[in-house]
């Protein structure tokens, strides 16, 4: 005998034993059947294995069920059954009931389904995963505990599952998803309507709408070209590029909003929400969570509780309203108006007026082109370069106003109580003084024509006098520079 | 240099090369020496050659060729037949092994061997341990919730229970089914890990 000759004999050999090797406790068959789709619906039924169903031309249905036991008897009796009918076809599996195994009985039943491409289909699965490419009608797969991958889908498609991820690519309908304690992920698709618990949920590049309704997970959502409606809870929510309006809910978890072209609304609590370049409005209703918003084109409204607040950038009017939080505002073009409690507030180059409500805070506004109104107590307020009038009421802080304008006065009336009263005015002023205080001084380096004069009050005139400057003090100093 | 130019002459070989190689000799005792050699050689090349005068010698020369060549290719074909069949026989040998071994693989996937299921079970036996004893430690928190979170992890653990009961249950008619083990496993740790979760969740979760 040759050497290739041994070789050969020695490859056979081996193949045989390894056949009777595994013969020896794994039963293994293949069960193929074909039919000819008419119409109506693939249904097929599954327990205990996995089902990869391919889409093909023309109108064959090719299935092939390899069905795998470790008992050949047992195998031998497990049964796949497909009926054609006027409501299409359906194909099932039936397993033998076994009540009491305490042996090694145990079994699957894997599926390669190839079906037409227009074929409705329809998948009950429970413990395998499940794979569908290709199709192009309607499709629903449910799902219980395992994978469920969608590729290269048409029509409306329709996914549940409990305990396994979901993963749709490349849908060219709509797609619904319904899962528990499983990631979802839907990449390029028309509509997305996906709830999930417990489980992560991303998508990606979507041409029209996204809904998405989560708890406990995190929710990742971008490139999508229409509206978008986000429900979380106690985990993050991150939106990017979204080109339609964006609504989210989120409690207890943080919130990133980046690229709207629309309109924002959020709803947050016990965390941080974070949002930049929204070219519509902004609103913001959060508890217990900072918000910081940038570059914002239209109208902004905020509202929290016990954290701060930072907007900068923002194209048009400014609300925000805190409680127990600073809040800074930078580079605003329309009017700014805050109410907090609690909290400094400091904001520059505010294109319109400023109004601030406080309590036990320090306001702090430079650069306010139009009016300024201010209310605090138990702190300093600052106000620099206030290009209209200045009102500010505040008790047990101290006041300090400069550079108003040169060119054009406004009216100046600051009152507060056990606080010092300081104004710098702008060279050449033009003011009415009405100045008085108890048990404190009034002191001026400016001149005053006076009309009246004593240690606690001052009335006179600066310049020509043409704008209000009154001074209301009690416990404190007043101080015209 | 004399030397070079003869040899050149007698390469060359021609008539008129061999004349002016004579003519050149003539003057030159070395050259005259080396045409000498070369002259002696050629004769006795000369006297080496050999003439059939029969004219059948020829093609009988060739007809014992054709039939050696004729019975050299025949064990050839066999030759090349036997490989070919070799070849195929040892190829769907392999292929048959790949195919076994590769179902085996598939096999194996699908219902676990005893060995891999020792092991599935040691696994689920050690995250069954932790778990109890996270849940002592959980337990307390767990039983009124004072948070929404607290409410929330409850609820998972609720969710978690009732899948596994549910994967426990077809275990039981399905012992070695590798895919419901695996999500056995998983779901294990998951509750394991959400009992973590619970039990980090210090005082903060008040003041949700």
């Amino acid at each position: 005998m040759s050497g290739s000759s041994r070789r050969l004999a020695v490859a056979v050999a081996i193949a045989a034993l390894a056949t009777a090797a595994h013969a020896a406790d794994a039963f293994v068959t293949t069960v193929k059947k074909n039919f000819t789709f008419r119409g109506g619906t693939i249904a097929l039924d599954n327990r205990f294995g996995d089902v990869v169903v391919t889409a093909q031309s023309g109108s064959d249905v090719d299935i092939r069920a390899t069905i795998r036991s470790s008992d050949a008897s047992f195998g031998q009796r497990i049964k796949v059954t497909a009926t054609e009918a006027s409501s299409g076809i359906a194909v099932t599996t039936d397993v033998p009931d076994v009540h009491f195994n305490t042996g090694s009985l145990s079994y699957s039943i894997d599926y390669e389904v190839r079906i037409p491409a227009s074929a409705p289909l329809s998948i009950r699965n429970r413990f395998g995963n499940t794979e569908v490419s290709g199709l192009r009608a309607a499709g629903t797969i449910v799902n219980a505990q395992g994978s469920v991958t969608l590729r290269d889908v048409g029509a409306r498609q329709m996914v549940e599952n409990s305990f396994g991820s979901v993963t749709v690519t490349n849908a060219l309908n709509e797609v619904v998803v319904r899962n528990q304690n499983g990631s979802v992920r839907v990449e390029h698709a028309a509509t997305v309507d996906v709830s999930d618990r417990f489980g992560s949920v991303v998508v990606r590049n979507i041409a029209r709408s996204a809904s998405v309704a989560n708890s406990n997970g995190s929710v990742e959502m971008e490139d999508v070209g229409g509206p978008v409606t986000i429900t979380n809870s106690f985990a993050g929510v991150k939106a990017t590029n979204i080109r339609g309006t964006l609504q989210i809910d989120n409690r207890n978890g943080t919130v990133d909003v980046r690229e709207v072209t629309n309109s924002t609304s959020i709803k947050s609590s016990f965390a941080r929400v974070s949002v930049s370049s929204v070219k519509g409005h902004l609103s913001v209703t959060s508890q217990n969570g900072g918000v910081v918003a940038s570059d914002i084109r239209g109208a902004v409204t905020i509202t929290t509780s016990f954290a701060g607040v930072d907007v900068r950038d923002i194209n048009g009017p400014a609300a925000i309203t805190n409680e127990n939080g600073k809040v800074t505002a930078m580079d605003v073009q329309g009017n700014l108006n805050v109410d907090t409690r609690f909290g400094a507030v400091r904001a520059e180059n505010i294109r319109g007026s400023a109004s601030v409500v406080n309590a036990n805070g320090s306001v702090a506004l430079t650069g306010v082109q139009g009016a300024a109104l201010v209310r605090t107590s138990f702190a300093a307020v600052f106000l620099k370069s206030v290009g209209g009038a200045i009102e500010v009421q505040n008790q047990n802080g101290s006041i300090t106003v400069s550079d108003p304008p040169a060119s054009a006065c406004h009216d100046i009336s600051l009152k507060t109580t056990f606080a010092s009263i300081r104004v710098a005015l702008p060279p050449s002023p033009s003011y009415r003084v009405s100045a008085r205080t108890s048990f404190g001084r009034i002191s001026t380096d400016v001149p005053i024509a006076t009309s009246s004069a004593s240690d606690e009050s001052l009335s006179g005139t600066i310049g020509s006098g043409t704008c209000k400057l009154e001074l209301v003090n009690a416990n404190g100093n007043i101080t015209i520079d | 240099m004399k030397n070079d130019h003869i040899d050149d002459l007698l390469l060359e070989g021609d008539e008129a090369s061999m004349r002016a190689a004579g003519e050149h000799a003539a003057g030159c005792a070395e050259c005259a020496a080396t045409l000498a050699a070369w002259n002696e050689i050629s004769g006795t090349a000369r006297s080496l050659r050999a003439t059939w005068q029969s004219d059948m010698l020829w093609p009988r020369i060739e007809r014992a060729l054709r039939e050696e060549r004729r019975g050299r290719s025949r064990p050839q074909f066999w030759q090349i037949a036997a490989a070919i069949a070799l070849t195929i026989s040892l190829g769907a040998g392999v292929w048959r092994v790949v195919h076994v071994r590769s179902e085996e693989a598939a096999f194996d996937r699908a219902i676990l061997r005893r060995s891999a299921l020792d092991q599935a079970e040691q696994a689920e036996k050690a995250h069954l341990q932790a778990i109890n004893e996270l849940e002592k430690l959980a337990e307390p928190k767990l039983e009124e919730p004072e948070s929404p979170l607290m409410g929330s992890y409850k609820e998972k653990l609720a969710l978690l229970d009732d899948a596994i009961a549910d994967c426990e249950t077809n275990i039981a008619r399905n012992r070695q089914n590798a895919h419901l083990r695996r999500q056995l496993l998983a779901m294990y740790s998951e509750k394991q890990k959400t009992l973590q979760d619970v039990l980090r969740e210090d005082s903060n979760v008040g003041k949700q």
